[in-house]
């Protein structure tokens, strides 16, 4: 079961990395829009 | 603005900051408190995906920012159009968008790994039911060294 919480976490750090990548693409796009 | 982009906007708001969020508490503090517990860091994590929707609240979320990201994208570019997906606007919503889409197939196979992990696991459970769970203590005690589970002196068999 931890193996699952360690699969999770890995794929989570990732995920983490794109989401905040995402975010500021989006945020940037805002702001260019106006 | 229409009312099709707000609700769609809605949906993508607040799938998005559930999702990022969860995210960034499970991979911040969660998951190394579930790594540093031990045994009981196992019985949590068997109870948050094994007794809770977490894994299907997490895909769903994600899955639902994902398409109404993709419909607000497809209705701001006019159809994916290349005019607009040049300018400064359309590369930072293609490059925000794509790094999302990245992230939906992380969570995607993150789910289905561990939902084969736990599936794995309760095949495992099934079995160890249907037999005796193996005993950690010798089945034949010597009458020299007793057990207080067994009783006192008395040997066991």
């Amino acid at each position: 079961m931890q193996a699952a919480g360690q699969a999770i976490s890995q794929g989570g750090r990732w995920s983490s990395i794109l989401l905040i990548i995402a975010v500021l693409g989006m945020a940037t796009a805002q702001y260019l829009s106006f | 603005m229409d009312l099709y982009v707000i609700v769609l906007r809605i949906l993508h708001i607040f799938g998005a900051v559930f999702w990022a969020g969860t995210t960034f508490l499970f991979t911040g503090y969660v998951g190394p408190a579930v790594m540093a517990s031990g045994p009981e860091g196992n019985k949590f994590m068997q109870a948050l995906l094994g007794q809770t929707r977490f894994l299907r609240v997490i895909a769903a979320a994600a899955g639902l920012t994902a398409l109404s990201g993709l419909l607000l994208y497809w209705r701001a570019s006019g159809g994916l159009r290349p005019a607009w997906i040049g300018t400064g606007t359309g590369l930072g919503f293609t490059i925000g968008g794509l790094a999302g889409l990245i992230a939906f197939g992380f969570a995607i196979a993150m789910q289905n790994r561990a939902g084969r992990r736990l599936a794995a696991l309760g095949r495992e459970v099934r079995r160890a039911v249907g037999r005796p769970l193996p005993s950690r203590e010798p089945r034949c005690r010597l009458p020299g060294r007793p057990s207080a589970r067994a009783g006192g002196g008395r040997p066991s068999c």
